[in-house]
């Protein structure tokens, strides 16, 4: 029993990490989701939380602030991306890098996988200079490249989640694959998802030998809040008539720091108690955060906010996006329906009896779904007595019909109706592209997520005219 | 740097501080005015296949 004392009374979760823990579960409230593999689509995903989460997580009931930052500039073209620069300004100005250091649930991982006893890599001037990539890429992947795309590309490209972030990997990717009700996302893993799980896998293997590897030196949220570290209410502050400048601070911090509260200081506590003149404390404005005054009381309001969310998002099953799931699986026949084309004419599924159907589920901001579209033309022009509709989603970001002038596509388009007859029709997925084929006689053949090459079109079509 | 220009910084960190949280709050009024909190939601209830990695 003694034993099991001190095990506890030398492993038991600090502050911090209870606090990281909180955000951590507040952040993915929606624990039914990872039961059902799908993501949550209620309204408080409108809500950026401040550190790094993955949206596409079946648990996520927030909005990842990078993510909505390289999508909001990679649709500047259309409307300036205010709402995402403001809430990111909002939380910098605020919490700093604090955010970093207690809210963000990758650094928490990232702690507890640097746990696991082993070599460990101590900083050094070469990680000081490590920690400056983390700005080269947010200004070249979160910034440049969705910028780039967006404005002379006319392709959204989230450049940051698609070729980096271990985040989305992790959490989106790997909690959507590791539901057996995703098995139809199997068949398109490719090349890209094994290159994101390279990366996962270096990621983790970095964090194990080098204190918080992704944070000092890839984050380009940390980069973010770390412009704002020196102004932040919120953070470790110097009280500089007691400081000696002795350097205490800087020796026993993990993160590449030259003192304590600069821009890589994530404000984490641990300065506080090698400096022998009391110099350095935990502040928001000038009321230190250290006491225990306010300790019993914020918890409890904490964890009455999150037994609330738990209990709003499992339970009370808010208002979501429903999908009906009626003769959309191959070898069932589709329901018919009609909807009005952009232009002047009416699709009406049943006149289309005798034809092979594409059906295409799109959206000006999915970036693949734009690309891809290029084969669905190829494929009208070449085989004119087939049928393609492009439907977009109904979730309509710019003028449509003025986005397709600038395109020079050869399908029929439409965009879903507010109720998404369509989307509900075919069972369309929160996940875009997504391709039905039908066959002559109107059933399905193939109905899937995730890109199409012109030579699986090609295939597909086969298929379908001899099926 | 002795007390006065201490204090002198504070003040102007202060100042900052009340600047940058009135623009942060601008930003987002703007945002949902100019629509692009509908574009946040929509895109967070929405999975684009290749941007997690799935292909």
């Amino acid at each position: 029993m003694a034993r099991i004392g001190t095990w506890w009374q030398r492993h038991r979760p600090s502050t911090r990490r209870l606090i990281q823990l909180y955000t951590a579960v507040l952040y993915n409230a929606n624990l039914k989701g990872f039961i059902k593999g799908d993501i949550f689509r209620g309204s408080t995903k409108a809500v950026c939380t401040p550190g790094l989460n993955c949206y596409s997580c079946p648990g996520a009931v927030g909005a990842c602030p990078l993510g909505a930052l390289q999508n909001a500039l990679a649709t500047a073209k259309t409307r300036a991306g205010w709402y995402a620069l403001g809430t990111l300004l909002l939380f910098g100005v605020i919490f700093g890098r604090t955010i970093c250091g207690f809210f963000c649930p990758v650094g928490m991982l990232q702690e507890l996988l640097y746990k696991i006893p082993g070599f460990k890599i101590r900083k050094s001037r070469i990680t000081r200079i490590l920690s400056y990539l983390k700005y080269l890429i947010l200004i070249l992947f979160a910034i440049l490249i969705p910028l780039w795309s967006g404005l002379f590309r006319d392709v959204p490209l989230p450049a940051f989640c698609k070729y980096i972030c271990p985040a989305g990997t992790l959490e989106g990717a790997g909690g959507l694959l590791a539901n057996p009700a995703n098995q139809d996302l199997y068949p398109m893993l490719g090349s890209l998802f094994i290159r994101k799980c390279v990366i996962l896998l270096l990621v983790i293997l970095a964090c194990i030998f080098c204190y918080r590897s992704f944070c000092r030196f890839l984050c380009p949220l940390g980069a973010i809040y770390s412009l704002f570290n020196r102004v932040s209410i919120i953070g470790i502050k110097v009280d500089q008539d007691r400081c000696t400048h002795c350097g205490a601070c800087a020796k026993s911090c993990p993160m590449d720091v030259r003192c304590a509260g600069d821009h890589e200081c994530i404000s984490c506590g641990r300065c506080q108690n090698v400096c022998s003149r009391k110099a350095i404390a935990l502040k928001c404005g000038r009321t230190s955060l250290n006491g225990e005054k306010y300790r019993r009381i914020g918890w409890t309001l904490a964890l009455v906010l999150l037994a609330g969310a738990l209990l709003y998002f499992n339970l009370a099953d808010p208002k979501e996006s429903s999908t009906v799931p009626i003769g959309y699986e191959a070898g069932q026949q589709l329901e018919d329906f009609s909807i009005p084309l952009v232009g002047e004419d009416t699709f009406r599924l049943s006149e289309h009896r005798g034809q092979v159907v594409f059906l295409n589920l799109w959206a000006t901001w999915c970036g693949p779904c734009v690309e891809e579209l290029d084969y669905f033309s190829r494929l009208q022009t070449e085989h004119p007595e087939i049928e393609v509709l492009a439907v977009h989603s109904a979730f309509v970001t710019e003028d449509v019909e003025e986005y397709l002038k600038g395109r020079d596509w050869n399908v029929d388009a439409a965009i879903d109706t507010e109720e998404e007859m369509v989307f509900r029709i075919v069972n369309g997925s929160t996940l875009l592209p997504q391709t039905i084929v039908l066959n002559p006689r109107g059933e399905v053949i193939y109905n899937q997520v995730g890109s199409v090459t012109y030579e699986l079109l090609t295939e597909l079509l086969q298929e379908a005219q001899q099926s | 740097m002795n007390h006065s220009d201490r204090v002198r910084k504070e003040r102007r960190v202060r100042i900052w501080r009340i600047v940058l949280i009135g623009a942060g709050v601008i930003l987002i009024a703007a945002g949902i005015l100019n629509q692009s909190l509908r574009d946040v939601l929509y895109k967070a209830i929405n999975i684009c296949a290749e941007c997690i990695g799935l292909g």
